[in-house]
């Protein structure tokens, strides 16, 4: 629904999307049936074809999130799911999984306490991802449009003033979700959140070997890269922590 | 085989019923554990004589004696066998003693040895150890051996009353040591007759600044003879101690404190005291041993981090893992064992620098050290028990143990080589989640599983492609507006040729109205009666139409009114122009009035639209 112009547009701009897109259709279903007969590393094998050919969507992440979790590799199934949910922030059942997955990794990292107001923001612009938002704000600027039109040509003073409110309000929602969109682009475009790989990485006081030791980080947990030196990356924690790891450690989400 | 020949040698020596009886049954003739010792007093004086007695706990053969040089051979070799048979718990052991015994005399002052002496058991030769034999100066009356006579006893009680010497001393081997050095300290009697009754009051030094081991406490005395000072003396141990200094400085050993019960013979008053014995009185005596003073030094200074306390001679360590090889969550253990001569008991484990993600248990110590007289020395180990909890390839840094080398006088680091360890994956981090021990967050979700995968075709999208910010999206907000605007612009254009119109109607309401009254009035001058009333009702509806913005077709009285009302004009003064145009309507079809009453209606119409005119322009 959501994408819907855009699956229009994409057929009518590409003759050959659509053969792809059946390709993609029966490898889906033929990964999915190695997924239910347990043979997950063929399920794996084929739905990185999937994503290799250049498809993508929030059910692909997901499910290779799945099989990666039932062949133990934690940090490839929370990389995946975190992708998912990247995709589609609103689906339980993404974040059921994800949260599920990461039950199981060994860094508990408690989050700075935040403003609770800024904890509502973010939870709002998660609902819907960024496409999710840019077609709400479509929606929205038509609505508002609408209501100008209503407050320019009623004649009834009652229908003008609420005419008049709605558009403002409507305006003002429609400003919300192009934020929302741009904050939710940005967020998945700059990929700067990534997943520790490696069972155990030393996180170092300076992007080199003799640097101290600070803390140790396990697989599957979620860090920040903030900046990159060489072949070393300046990561922060939820926590507020922060230290320098070798690079190719953490996958960026 | 061995067996049987001994049981054959007894049969044929003895050639008793009884042997053949025991044959069956002897299970335990130990001819394995053959031991071959010499005795003899250490110290003796010139003209005395003295045993030597070489005993062999088998049968033996071919016994071959040591040269006596510096003694003369009194008597022997006198060879004497004794047999024991022990039956305990219903099984027979059976041992056997030879031994070969030589009276010997002294010749000179000074210091001889015998030498080895052999003997062979089942074709095998056993030697003894030489042994040293001090030959002091006799004293005017020749020292009582143990082995006196009993006639000689009433000379021994003569001499005894006066150079009856007894005394206590505690010997260190060491009297000046490094902190944690082991020494031993002995406490010894000395008596110089054997006319020692009993011990009371026993006090044993208590060792402050040291820690100590006991390490002989015999239940009974030992006596031997030793030289001291050039007199014989019988000596014993009493006790003998290891001892760890644990502090520095001059350390004080408390005196040994012992009061004996001595016997003493009194000078007989008839010749038949002696012979009851009545003679002899005990004697109490407290006697003390000289406090011994020990020499502590610090170690010194540059202690390597890694030293821990051990003090001693050629240590050794050895660091392994007992698996090289586990998986994760799963138990594995390292051993560190330390051996060498010194303070092995009190040697604590070396760290290990573990990876941060191992945890690490209590460490089992098994402490495998002998203490002797000779210090303490065997081995200490180790078991450190620790669970790695993830996978990997560890290395862990070599184990270091530093100990204080006494011979050298300086501190040796020992250090083992790298123990490298794989973790393999946990077979069961699937199966049931139970990561212990790490600080994790409470596993909730036992028993639970993932969602199962999405099987419902997708939506494809292209990676990396959004819909936000893309030209379509910035086409569709732009056609949007684009709509909005052309919407707008129609829809105002038409509003305002629809105000046009109703501007100019109201405007013109008044003219056309006028003109409609004109003709009315022309019609009126001419007597046209229902002429007159149509045109003039034309004139009110057609002013209130368009006055009202209402199509003539569509204006009736009741929304007329409305219409009025709406424009804040009074109900009175509707009325009154409804009323007007009420009258034109009846008049229209029951003329009755006549040129005057057409006449009063027009004048009232035209009032009726002036003040309407008024009305309406304040209003607008």
């Amino acid at each position: 629904m959501k994408y819907r112009f855009f699956i229009l547009a994409a057929i009518l701009l590409l003759p050959f999307g659509s053969a792809a897109t059946a390709t993609a259709d029966s490898l889906w279903a033929q990964a999915n049936t190695f997924y239910a007969n347990g043979q997950y590393p063929d399920a794996i094998r084929v739905y990185s074809g999937i994503e290799a050919a250049g498809k993508a969507s929030p059910d692909l992440y997901f499910n290779m999130g799945n099989a990666y979790y039932k062949q133990n590799e934690l940090a490839n199934a929370i990389l995946y799911y975190e992708r998912a949910l990247r995709l589609s922030p609103g689906d339980a059942a993404i974040a059921y999984n994800l949260e599920m997955a990461q039950l199981r990794t060994l860094d508990r990292i408690d989050a700075i306490p935040e403003f609770f107001l800024f904890t509502r923001i973010r939870h709002l612009r998660q609902w819907a991802s960024a496409d999710g938002w840019a077609t709400l704000s479509l929606f929205l600027v038509a609505a508002t449009l609408l209501c100008l039109a209503g407050f320019f040509f009623i004649r009834s003073v009652r229908l003008r003033k609420l005419s008049f409110f709605t558009a403002a309000a409507c305006a003002l929602l429609a400003a919300g979700s192009v934020i929302f969109a741009e904050a939710q682009r940005t967020a998945v475009t700059s990929r700067s959140e990534a997943i520790i790989f490696p069972a155990v990485v030393t996180v170092k006081s300076a992007p080199d070997n003799t640097g101290k030791d600070l803390f140790i980080l396990h697989e599957g947990a979620k860090v920040i890269i903030i900046d990159e030196l060489s072949d070393w990356q300046n990561i922060r924690l939820r926590d507020g922590k922060e230290g320098w790891i070798e690079a190719g450690n953490a996958v960026r989400i | 085989m061995q067996r049987w020949r001994l049981k054959k040698s007894l049969f044929s020596r003895r050639g008793m019923g009884l042997f053949l009886l025991l044959c069956c049954s002897l299970s335990a003739a130990r001819a394995e554990d053959v031991s071959f010792n010499v005795s003899a007093p250490r110290v003796v004086g010139t003209g005395e004589s003295f045993r030597v007695t070489f005993s062999v706990n088998a049968n033996a053969n071919d016994f071959t004696p040591p040269d006596f040089a510096g003694f003369q051979v009194i008597a022997g070799p006198s060879r004497s066998t004794s047999q024991q048979v022990q039956f305990i718990n219903g099984t027979v052991s059976q041992s056997q003693t030879t031994s070969f015994t030589y009276v010997l005399q002294a010749q000179q002052e000074g210091k001889f040895t015998l030498g080895a002496a052999s003997v062979a058991v089942d074709k095998k030769t056993y030697q003894t150890q030489p042994l040293a034999i001090e030959v002091v100066k006799a004293e005017e009356a020749p020292q009582a051996a143990q082995q006196q006579q009993v006639q000689q006893g009433a000379q021994r009680a003569a001499e005894t009353g006066g150079g009856n010497d007894i005394f206590v001393r505690i010997l260190v081997s060491k009297s000046n040591v490094y902190r944690g050095e082991y020494l031993t300290a002995t406490v010894k009697i000395y008596s110089q007759s054997m006319n020692i009754a009993g011990f009371e009051d026993v006090k044993f030094p208590t060792f402050n600044g040291f820690w100590s081991q006991e390490i002989e406490a015999p239940q009974q005395l030992q006596f031997q003879r030793e030289n001291v000072n050039g007199k014989i003396y019988n000596s014993a141990v009493v006790r003998r101690y290891v001892l760890f200094p644990q502090q520095t400085g001059a350390l004080k050993i408390d005196p040994f404190e012992i009061t004996c019960a001595l016997q003493v013979h009194a000078a007989p008053r008839s010749i038949f005291d002696d012979f009851f014995g009545a003679s002899a009185q005990i004697v109490r005596k407290h006697i003390a041993s000289p406090t011994v003073t020990v020499q502590v030094q610090p170690l010194p200074a540059n202690a390597p981090a890694s030293f821990a306390g051990a003090v001693g001679v050629g240590f050794k360590m050895s660091a392994e893992l007992a698996r090289d090889s586990v998986t994760a969550n799963d138990a594995a253990s390292a051993i560190i064992k330390i051996s060498g001569e010194g303070n092995v008991k009190l040697v604590d484990a070396p760290k290990i620098a573990w990876p941060p993600d191992f945890e690490t248990y209590d460490v089992k110590i098994s402490d495998n050290s002998k203490t002797s007289a000779s210090g303490v020395s065997g081995s200490k180990q180790f078991e450190i028990p620790f669970i790695p909890r993830s996978a990997g390839t560890f290395s862990i840094p070599p184990v270091e143990f530093t100990y204080f080398d006494i011979a050298k006088k300086q501190y040796v680091t020992i250090t083992s080589q790298p123990l490298d360890i794989r973790v393999g994956k946990d077979p069961n981090a699937g199966s049931s989640v139970t990561v212990g021990g790490v600080n994790r967050q409470s596993v909730r979700a036992l028993g639970e599983d993932i969602r199962y995968i999405k099987t419902g075709v997708p939506e494809w999208q292209e990676k990396n492609s959004l819909f936000f910010g893309s030209p379509l999206y910035y086409l569709l907000a732009g056609a949007e507006i684009l709509a909005f605007i052309l919407c707008y612009l129609f829809l105002s254009k038409r509003r305002k040729d629809l105000q046009n119109v109703v501007l100019v109607r109201h405007r013109k309401a008044n003219k056309t109205a006028r003109r409609r009254l004109n003709t009315a009035n022309q019609l009126l001058k001419s007597g046209n009666e229902p002429g007159f009333y149509e045109e003039l009702a034309k004139a009110l509806w057609g002013y209130l139409g368009d006055k009202l913005a209402i199509a003539v077709a569509g204006l009736s009285r009741e929304n007329a009114r409305e219409a009025l009302l709406n424009r804040q004009i009074s109900g009175a003064e509707a009325e009154t122009f409804l009323q007007i145009i009420d009258e034109c309507e009846f008049a229209r079809y029951a003329p009755a009035g006549g040129s005057v009453q057409m006449q009063k209606i027009y004048d009232d119409a035209i009032k009726a639209i002036s003040r309407f005119e008024q009305l309406l322009k304040v209003k607008n």
